[in-house]
């Protein structure tokens, strides 16, 4: 084979591989959908990248094995033949120094100009502003205009840029959805701001995606985008307050608890049939009524509650004062502004049933 | 009875002057080793309550597991004082005549540094496979979405995992084994410059593996953070997490006090005429990792003594609730974890700079440009270390200059790269093992390298980061680089250590076998994590159902592959073809004396005038180039 | 090791350094622990930078920087009796030798003992300003603590060794096995005992005077 037949074949196969990476980005197994505006610039940037370092591999490759395969050692060579003896070669090795840095400062000056164009962190006009608090092992989204509160599901408006504090009270969480691309570490004692464009409507997964202990893999929350209507039925649904009247039966109560129970994410760390959730790093809420009764009557019982339903209300409220054995105290307290009194009522209610 | 006390009294004066022979370092390995256990105990008994997991009956079982082990330990020290006062031979120290040639001189304390190095390989190797196993444990969770251990148990899996297969496997098989063996041969001396440190940097490897190990013994478990156990949340783990960050501590010292050994060594102990410019590649790699282990270990030393401070004493250094910062940890681990990285990349590096001019019959194509990137790599090493924190809570703006390091990083590295194919070209190559894994090298070493680029670019890095791409990334640098040149070391260097040649049929499945397991398990890993599974999941959305299963049969079959190696070992032990000095018809010095080589490696003091990779000389027979000394 | 064999080879070294071997590990050990300490201390330095007011107060009212002082001088001081020891056995003044090293270890203990004091003083410092008692317990409470405990501790220990050490120079001193020619253990002992006492001077400044 000669060198110019050779440079057609190869040429013929980058080709085809370069343009089936080109489009690897656009296709649903290599990167979800994006869904917000900043994620088009990192997309085009990956794919890019893509081509650059996909063709770079090949031609690295393609030396590789022709080199290999030309200049193997035949049999007729006999045992002691030795190759050219190339020490090196200026010309050469400076083109193959300059090259890969001239690739790479281009590389180099698209992110920035892409970084700089994001512009994640600065503050934006018109922006509104969610506060989104990570802990084990659940997200809490405020907003702070409404005054509305949510556990692991995010509500955001389509086309409304939103900017996130991003924080957390125990460990280090990170925020993640990955069809918006970015990510940002939510840790203890720093809040970071970054903004972000919804573009699409629909449901999305949110992702913990720095590791926080035995509930990472269960941190997950939903984000919903919806259209402005909805947005706004959202918004008044959620500012009348949910949740049945003081008249309620108590099948009602206990219903709107289990609602409380699967959306403040109760299932990430705790097992309840009823609710269809098998966390294991607190302890089961199967039977807690009975358990309950049992574990204040305990000797080793730390707390000051004296009924089953007292407990209850105190393990929520001040989760530290009785640990069950063979449990980290991982729980956070749910104080007032995260659980009010008639939420907290209906959850200590449904819980009880547990029998 | 008087005449006892002075038969007695006689048998110690006797003895006595045979007290060198329990060798100095070996007491007082023993004794540190003593310390370390009490200590750990101790540490951990006073473990105040409420700042760490720590519960009482936890600390008090370690405490008891420790003050066993350390009270077995002063029982074997004392059972040896009195067989030795008694004039009976104890049977555990090897005599003068077995320490020089019986096998039992690879479990003593020896200062030869050829059987260092073969402790270390032993040794390095064991732990291969408990990390390995650690792997699989984590694919079978992983193969199907649900649960099979708990999140609890999976947590130490990975953890143990990378920690095992980082300062157990990698870090000690490349310049514990690879390095204390060849380093004094390369150079042309008969031994490393301070041999009894030398020992002492193998034999801090146990108790340090030992500590780490022990937190399986632990009630809640042993270290469950992952190997880069950020705090806070690292904070929470315990009695495992200390043992952790004590175990860690010891291996440092190890690396630093092997680290000055070797720079010693290679700076003034080569033979005449082998100066800087003459040194093989791998000299010239594990120099510059002893730098990057002198002067990055440190910090990681330091790092884990505030964690533990943290943890044992609740001095709140990374308590943000009281004034402390989290993220600091991150700086200064990384600061030694990244230099840590090429000390694991550069010496794989070297060995396959020594092993393609070898098989290709080729001189090293642009030796110096080869050294300079080596070296330049090891400088820049040092200030790349944030672009592991691109998206954590620093001031975003740290992230461009941390890029711009990053990215200048690719440059050496694609100097290497180019330099190995210039290498290949007009040679007359033979496809024996250690070429074949050297070569898979540049080929998978070239995907990570790749890849490091994706994730060096901050806005990609924003969405790739602390996701399974970023697990493929590291393993297809730390496996496809690291392990495949190790592989390559092996067979490479396997008859100069034993005398025995490994079978090339059996290596050449091994090969294909751990190339194509090692594709199908971490190709598929950059897809999942772009498409978005974050790494150190447990369980997992079903949508990654199918690529996980990929990947988890792929890790098994990779694993697999791995037993055909020790079967290759253990055979060439027993029918394999006894090693010439110098099958490879390799020009290093090391190839000049016998295999395995004598007690002080050359019959004579050499006097070299030819360069390590001298193919095309006119005269091809090695026995006709180094010039013996007087 | 047979010291023959050993001999031949290094007769054919190409030693590029022209420093021994025990002097060269010397420097490159002290480069690992200026890391060591760097690290430390600028760790502590930017959590002081989080904390300034609360590391103002708990340092007024736990440290004494007159003893400070005191140790400070001292250990200067031992190190300049180092730099005579040395002096005095390059001359062949063995005598004079010795009593410069014993007043060293004179000045290492003073300084170990002083260093007791202030750890005592910053602890009742701290309870009198209402951090809960014990060393443990106050540092839970504050980074001065934290830092100064780990700080002056890491140090401390550093002393302690280097002091142990002295005790084995001054054995092999008084055994007569330094000569003009031959005090090797003397000068890496030295090197050492200077690296201690510059980590002090820095440490003095950072906990002290700033």
């Amino acid at each position: 084979m000669t060198f110019g037949r050779i440079t057609i074949v190869l040429t013929v196969i980058l080709a085809i591989f370069l343009a089936f990476i080109y489009y690897l980005p656009a296709m649903p197994w290599f990167l979800p959908t994006a869904a917000v505006d900043e994620a088009q610039g990192i997309d085009d940037l990956l794919r890019l990248m893509m081509v650059v370092g996909g063709g770079l591999y090949i031609f690295i490759q393609g030396f590789l094995l022709y080199f290999v395969w030309l200049y193997r050692r035949k049999p007729e060579d006999g045992e002691d033949a030795v190759g050219r003896a190339l020490h090196g070669d200026n010309r050469l090795e400076i083109a193959w120094t300059v090259a890969p840095a001239l690739f790479i400062v281009v590389l180099t000056v698209l992110s920035l100009r892409e970084l700089d164009k994001l512009g994640l962190n600065e503050p934006r006009e018109g922006a509104r502003v969610i506060v989104v608090t990570g802990q084990q092992f659940a997200w809490t989204f405020a907003y702070p205009e409404t005054g509305i509160t949510e556990v692991n599901t995010l509500t955001l408006q389509k086309d409304v840029p939103v900017t996130f504090n991003i924080t957390a009270v125990d460990v280090t969480h990170a925020f993640w959805i990955p069809n918006f691309r970015i990510k940002q570490d939510a840790t203890p004692g720093f809040t970071l701001s970054v903004t972000m464009t919804p573009n699409k409507v629909g449901e999305f997964p949110f992702r913990c995606a720095e590791f926080c202990g035995a509930g990472h893999s269960s941190m997950l929350a939903k984000v919903n985008v919806l259209e402005e209507a909805e947005y706004l039925v959202w918004q008044e649904t959620k500012l009348a307050g949910g949740g049945p009247g003081a008249d309620a039966n108590p099948e009602e109560i206990a219903a709107y608890g289990l609602e409380l129970y699967t959306a403040q994410g109760c299932g990430a760390c705790h097992a309840l049939e009823a609710g269809g959730t098998s966390g294991a790093v607190g302890p089961t809420h199967n039977g807690l009524g009975t358990t309950a009764e049992q574990r204040v009557e305990a000797a080793d019982y730390t707390g000051s509650a004296t009924t089953a339903e007292e407990y209850l209300r105190e393990s929520l409220r001040e989760p530290g004062a009785h640990i069950v054995e063979g449990f980290p105290p991982a729980m956070p307290p749910y104080g007032e502004d995260k659980l009010p009194e008639g939420d907290l009522n209906a959850l200590v209610q449904m819980l009880l049933q547990q029998k | 009875m008087v005449g006892h006390i002075v038969t007695f009294v006689q048998h110690l004066q006797a003895h006595a002057r045979q007290l060198p022979r329990l060798g100095r370092a070996g007491s007082a390995f023993l004794l540190a080793l003593l310390l370390v256990m009490v200590g750990t105990g101790q540490a951990l008994a006073q473990a105040p309550e409420g700042t760490a997991n720590a519960n009482p009956t936890l600390t008090t079982m370690l405490g008891i597991t420790m003050g066993v082990l350390g009270v077995g330990l002063l029982t074997a020290v004392l059972i040896s004082f009195v067989v030795w006062a008694t004039g009976t031979r104890n049977p555990l120290i090897p005599t003068d005549e077995e320490m020089e040639h019986s096998f039992r001189r690879y479990f003593w304390f020896s200062v030869d540094h050829k059987v260092i190095g073969i402790q270390y390989f032993w040794t390095s190797l064991f732990f291969f496979f408990i990390g390995g196993l650690m792997a699989l444990l984590v694919r079978w969770e992983l193969a199907q979405p649900g649960l099979t251990f708990t999140p609890d148990q999976y947590n130490q899996f990975f953890t143990m995992h990378a920690t095992i297969m980082i300062f157990l496997f990698i870090i000690p098989m490349l310049v514990g084994a690879f390095g204390n063996y060849a380093v004094p041969l390369m150079v042309g001396t008969f031994d490393m410059a301070f041999p009894k440190l030398n020992a002492l940097s193998y034999w801090l490897v146990p108790p340090g593996a030992l500590i780490i190990m022990a937190g399986f013994l632990a009630e809640s478990g042993t270290a469950k953070a992952g190997w880069t156990s950020y705090p806070p949340v690292a904070l929470q783990g315990g009695a495992g997490q200390m043992l952790w960050l004590l175990g860690v501590f010891v291996l440092g010292w190890s690396s630093i006090v092997g680290g000055m050994n070797f720079l010693v060594t290679i700076m003034n102990m080569r033979t005449k005429g082998v100066h800087y410019f003459r040194l093989p590649l791998f000299v010239w790699a594990i120099a510059t990792t002893a730098v990057l282990a002198v002067l990055g270990t440190p910090s990681l030393a330091a790092a884990v003594t505030l964690q533990f401070m943290n943890i044992a004493f609740g001095f709140p250094f990374f308590d943000a609730a009281k004034g402390g910062n989290p993220l600091m940890w991150q700086h200064v681990f990384w600061f030694y974890s990244h230099p840590a990285v090429y000390i694991m990349i550069l010496p794989a590096f070297g060995i396959v700079s020594e092993i393609i001019p070898v098989f290709s019959r080729k001189p090293l194509f642009g030796y110096r440009a080869l050294v300079y990137a080596t070296a330049g790599i090891g400088v820049l090493s040092f200030l790349v270390w944030a672009h592991h924190m691109f998206a954590s809570a620093m001031f975003p703006w740290l992230r461009i200059p941390f890029m711009l390091t990053t990215m200048l990083i690719a440059v050496p590295t694609g100097i290497k790269i180019f330099n190995w194919l210039g290498t290949l070209a007009f040679g007359k190559i033979r496809l024996e093992t250690p070429m074949l894994f050297s070569l898979a090298l540049v080929s998978m070493f070239v995907i990570g390298g790749i890849s490091g680029v994706f994730l060096g670019s901050v806005p990609v890095d924003l969405h790739l980061h602390d996701t399974y791409f970023v697990v493929a990334h590291i393993h297809y640098v730390l496996f496809g680089g690291s392990a495949f040149a190790i592989f390559g070391g092996i067979y490479y260097w396997f008859p100069k250590m034993f005398g025995r040649m490994l079978n090339e049929s059996l290596g050449k499945i091994h090969f294909w076998l751990s190339f194509i397991g090692f594709n199908v398990a971490f190709l598929p890993m950059h897809a999942v994590g772009a498409l978005g599974m974050p790494r150190r999941y447990a369980d997992y959305d079903i949508a990654f159902t199918e690529l996980n299963l990929t990947i988890s049969i792929g890790a098994f079959l990779l694993g697999f592959a791995q037993l055909i190696l020790i079967y290759n070992m253990l055979r060439a032990f027993q029918v394999g073809k006894v090693a010439p000095a110098n099958p490879w018809n390799a020009r290093t010095l090391e190839w000049l004396t016998t295999s395995p080589p004598p007690h002080y490696n050359f019959e004579e003091p050499l006097t070299v005038d030819h360069d390590p990779y001298d193919y095309g000389r006119r005269i091809s027979s090695p026995e006709a180039l180094p010039v013996p000394g007087d | 090791m047979n010291p023959e064999i050993a001999r031949k080879f290094i007769a054919n070294q190409e030693t590029g350094t022209g420093v021994s071997n025990d002097k060269l590990g010397m420097w490159i050990f002290l480069a690992s622990e200026v890391i060591f300490f760097a690290v430390l201390i600028a760790g502590v330095f930017v959590l002081r930078l989080r904390n300034l007011e609360d590391w103002a107060i708990h340092k007024e009212a736990g440290t004494a920087t007159f003893l400070a002082t005191v140790n400070t001088f001292i250990l200067i001081m031992s190190s300049v009796f180092v730099v005579s020891a040395i002096d005095a056995i390059q001359r062949g003044k063995e005598q004079m030798m010795k009593l410069w090293l014993w007043l060293t270890l004179i000045g290492g203990c003073i300084f170990l003992f002083v260093q007791s004091l202030e750890w005592a003083e910053l602890e009742h410092g701290l309870h009198e300003i209402g951090l809960p008692a014990g060393i443990v317990g106050g540092a839970q409470e504050s980074i001065f603590a934290s830092g100064f405990y780990t700080l002056t501790g890491f140090h401390g220990t550093h002393v302690a060794i280097g002091v142990l050490l002295l005790i084995y120079v001054l054995i092999r001193a008084h055994r007569g096995d330094f000569t003009p020619r031959q005090y090797n253990a003397l000068e890496m002992w030295g090197l050492y005992w200077h690296f201690v006492d510059l980590v002090w001077i820095i440490l003095f400044t950072i906990l002290y005077l700033l």
